[in-house]
């Protein structure tokens, strides 16, 4: 089984110049705590990604939510990602070494296609790493 | 039986409704918690509501609210879910897949707020530790 055939298609995403209170609105209105960062929505290539929990506790709290660009508190270096073509007990290993609860899909130019939860994963049985070998 | 008691962290960080967002939003930083008990303040630890990093986003990033709100503004001060320190973890597990929550204010006796309970702390207990 593939990260393909247990990600969430065409998620939500916002430009990385953005506004902190558009990002919010996006996680409000779609009932999403995450949200990959792309650099526009048309090419619509991975650039960071960003929590809820990042817009609240991210940055210095003491700039305007309705100018300070999403960038500000994204999380940009290092992330992690995965190809459609990832077997998924593989990017659930990934994501629990890397303690982290949805990894973003890409496609070999940068597009984000998906994202992958440990939730959606989990509730495959036959995608299920053997988490004690 | 494991309680309660046994698994919260205890003393847990806690706001008032004056308590401004930008200083609860400092709070809620790197503490790994989500969730602040609110709490009526001058010495008294009586829960009065609860804010999450959730709600902070929702209802003051996404409303675009002028800088100035206080947790009063956006707490949840009703229907408040809540464990108590002698109860078992599984009631409360349950609990929380029922009121769909992660982290729950734990109450004394006395209906003082003495600690935080998260899905991991009940977890931890009950699983192995992945390798």
């Amino acid at each position: 089984m593939r990260a393909r055939d247990v990600m969430v298609s065409h998620p939500s995403v916002v430009p990385a110049d953005a506004s902190v209170a558009r990002a919010a609105r996006l996680m409000r209105d779609h009932r999403v705590g995450v949200l990959p960062v792309v650099d526009d929505l048309f090419r619509r290539r991975l650039v960071g990604i960003v929590t809820d929990r990042d817009l609240v506790c991210r940055g210095d709290c003491g700039e305007d939510p309705r100018s300070e660009p999403v960038r500000r508190r994204m999380t940009a270096g290092e992330l992690v990602r995965v190809s459609g073509d990832a077997d998924v007990a593989d990017v659930m290993r990934l994501m629990i070494r890397s303690g982290i609860r949805r990894v973003p899909v890409v496609a070999e130019d940068g597009r984000v296609i998906g994202i992958v939860t440990l939730r959606d994963a989990m509730a495959r049985p036959e995608s299920r790493p053997q988490l004690h070998s | 039986m494991t309680t309660v008691a046994e698994v919260m962290t205890a003393a847990p960080d806690t706001v008032t409704a004056e308590t401004s967002i930008r200083d609860a939003a400092f709070r809620l930083r790197g503490r790994g918690r989500s969730l602040l008990p609110v709490v009526e303040g001058g010495g008294s630890l009586r829960l009065v509501g609860v804010i999450t990093d959730r709600d902070i986003v929702e209802r003051c990033l996404a409303a675009e609210h002028e800088g100035g709100c206080r947790v009063g503004d956006h707490m949840t001060a009703t229907r408040l879910v809540v464990a108590r320190t002698g109860e078992e973890i599984g009631v409360v597990g349950a609990r929380m897949e029922l009121a769909r929550v992660h982290t729950l204010p734990v109450l004394d006796d006395a209906d003082q707020v003495v600690g935080i309970v998260g899905r991991v702390d009940l977890i931890a207990r009950v699983a192995p530790p992945l390798r």
